[in-house]
């Protein structure tokens, strides 16, 4: 059974489309800005509230508008299936009194009392993760349609958790690269449609050959020294998918373990010279919705032929040396692979391939 | 140092790193604390460094300069003296 | 349709510790960090980063440390083989409010060892890190504990050979009882309980 993936859309600094967002990251362009909080320097990539209408929660804002956007792209008669991604929810609501706190009452706010949904919190790798159970869900004829929606916003929590790690770049930052310092935080919202009908599909979609996760049991904040989690995701991948990828869409964090890792893992699978990027100097991190946003900005690469660059990469900056262009190039593309790590030691890979 | 401050250092590091089992004797003063002393990590490291500029107002403004500063509570409480 | 199997099962109940229907350690002590505390000393004291836990990394480890220790399920089959899935409805609430309440007095004030555990998977990966388990790992936030969900994942992992056996949990740590682990595979048929909703609902109710 084949499982297509479409009708995407973004939410971001960058623009309210995949196609606005796609356009302005082979323009060259970045959502990281700098912000002074508290006399100190940040590099953020925010979303302009003040571009929105809305009243209540922005984050249920957003959430609601990017499935709207989505669910136009798609004719659909039958249930629809719902996974839902995001590291810290509406972490802000700490701070209030609410009737329910989490996640899943987030989502039912947005959803309402009937829809099917699941909601995945895994760090950093749970958009992956939840394209990866839409496709199981598909194939075992648990659902015929999911859409899939990775979200997560800019939070002072969030903001002041990494910052204490020393994991920040006050900078844009700058992955794979030797003057890398560090990530820079970024929010927005990702969403694409899976299922094994085509025909619901207004554009033409995108095949997904399968995705895999796998631990490094390792440590749960640092990686493992030699990528062994996401060097057993991505041959799981390769060997389901029976393809090489023509460009690989990494996490690259712009932190000096993480991309070290990936490039090290990558090198020992012989991937080191296919073309790697990372687009976290375009997005920033954006925590549970980085695995969908990525993932449809590939999508699009593929839809239009072009390999997205790494935005500032000059220097190679790995011990083992990979791939990194930082132009964007018009280059006939059929397939991709995504990778995503995340603390707690996760790691999750997929490919995509064009039909 | 005098072993009186010492003794006060170990205290606050088993206190930050939430050490449950482990005695302040036990600490030997020129021990490595990562690896196989303690068995500490890169996570304990940071908080090392948070404790030192709470309870002893000495900044470490690189992490990676903690390596060396954080070998043992000997190099620690050297590097909060010179500092001083 | 292949049928699954409940291999092994705990539960953490007000009085005592379950295993399989039985309980095998009794707990007096009121709140569950107090119980979690009291089973770590008596059952494993081998791992003393579980002192800068949280209260939710506490419970998930109890939980998955226990039934490894308990199935060996780890000498059976490859670390990679073996699935890892819990759920809860707050997320990584223990942490989130003191990481909260530390910054209210400025960003200086975070902890870094608390702020690692701001993720409700972490847990798991400690669990991971003591067994080696490499194998498949998801995280789900449900409304309430639904042992549909968890009957259904723990099938779906199976029948799309994400893995050969799984250990799938609810643990949610505002909560003071119901807390429960699984280890559910193909394998067992007659002698382990079937993976439906009614046994997981009665394994938790400890009936």
């Amino acid at each position: 059974m084949k499982v297509f993936v479409g009708a995407e859309n973004i939410i971001s600094p960058l623009g309210n489309t995949a196609e606005e967002s796609f356009n302005n990251v082979i323009n060259n362009k970045s959502g990281v800005k700098e912000h002074w909080i508290s006399k100190q320097k940040y590099a953020l990539a925010r979303i302009n509230r003040e571009e929105y209408s809305y009243t209540g929660s922005f984050w249920q804002h957003l959430l609601r508008s990017s499935i709207t956007d989505s669910l136009k792209k798609v004719n659909v008669s039958g249930d629809i299936t719902y996974v839902v991604s995001s590291a810290k929810g509406e972490i802000d609501n700490i701070n209030k009194s609410v009737d329910k706190f989490g996640l899943s009452h987030s989502v039912g706010a947005v959803l309402g009392a009937n829809p099917k949904y699941f909601c995945v919190s895994n760090a950093c790798i749970s958009g992956l993760l939840a394209i990866n159970l839409a496709y199981d869900l598909i194939r075992a004829e648990k659902a015929n349609t999911v859409v899939v929606a990775g979200i997560d916003l800019i939070s002072d929590f969030v903001i002041a958790g990494f910052r204490s790690l020393y994991a920040l770049d006050d900078e844009r930052c700058k992955p794979f690269d030797q003057r890398r310092k560090g990530l820079n935080l970024g929010e927005g919202v990702g969403t694409c449609v899976l299922s094994s009908d085509e025909s619901i599909f207004k554009e033409t979609p995108i095949e997904f050959l399968g995705g895999f996760s796998n631990n490094d049991a390792n440590h749960i904040s640092g990686p493992s020294r030699t990528g062994e989690g996401l060097k057993k995701a991505v041959n799981r991948a390769l060997s389901a998918s029976s393809i090489t990828p023509d460009f690989i869409s990494a996490h690259g964090t712009g932190t000096n373990y993480n991309d070290g890792m990936e490039a090290e893992a990558f090198y020992s699978l012989g991937l080191n010279s296919i073309p790697i990027n990372s687009l976290k100097p375009n997005f920033g991190h954006t925590l549970g919705a980085a695995g969908t946003i990525e993932t449809i900005i590939s999508m699009q690469g593929l839809r239009n032929n072009v390999i997205p660059g790494t935005l500032g990469f000059k220097y190679a900056g790995t011990e083992k040396e990979i791939n990194v262009h930082q132009d964007s190039r018009n280059v006939e593309t059929e397939s991709f692979l995504k990778t995503c790590s995340g603390f707690g030691g996760g790691n999750a890979a997929g490919i995509f391939r064009k039909l | 140092m005098s072993s009186e401050e010492k003794s006060l250092l170990k205290s606050h590091i088993i206190n930050y790193l939430n050490l449950e089992d482990v005695k302040q004797e036990e600490i030997q003063d020129a021990a490595s604390l990562f690896g196989d002393g303690l068995g500490l990590d890169s996570i304990d490291a940071l908080e090392l460094i948070v404790m030192i500029e709470r309870e002893y107002n000495v900044k470490i403004s690189d992490p990676s300069m903690g390596k060396e500063i954080l070998y043992s509570v000997d190099t620690i409480a050297n590097y909060i003296f010179t500092q001083k | 349709m292949n049928e699954s199997y409940i291999n092994y099962s705990l539960s953490i109940a007000k009085d005592g510790l379950y295993c399989n229907g039985s309980k095998e350690v009794d707990l007096q002590q009121e709140g569950l960090i107090e119980k979690l505390d009291s089973i770590y000393d008596s059952q494993i004291k081998d791992y003393p980063k579980y002192y800068r836990m949280d209260g939710m990394a506490k419970l998930v480890f109890i939980l998955g440390d226990l039934i490894c220790a308990r199935t060996k399920i780890c000498d059976d089959i490859d670390g990679s083989d073996l699935a890892f899935v819990m759920l809860n409805a707050t997320g990584s609430f223990p942490s989130d409010s003191i990481h909260n309440n530390l910054i209210m007095d400025g960003f200086e004030r975070a902890s870094p060892s608390n702020f690692v555990y701001t993720l409700p998977n972490v847990g798991m990966g400690e669990v991971c890190i003591k067994w080696k388990i490499t194998g498949e790992g998801l995280f789900l936030i449900e409304d309430e504990f639904s042992a549909n969900c968890i009957c259904e994942i723990a099938d779906l992992f199976l029948s799309q050979g994400k893995c050969k056996a799984i250990v799938i949990g609810w643990a949610e740590p505002t909560e003071n009882e119901g807390n429960c682990i699984f280890l559910i595979s193909n394998k067992g048929k007659g002698i382990n309980l079937l993976n439906t909703e009614k046994n997981i609902l009665k394994i938790r109710k400890n009936e």
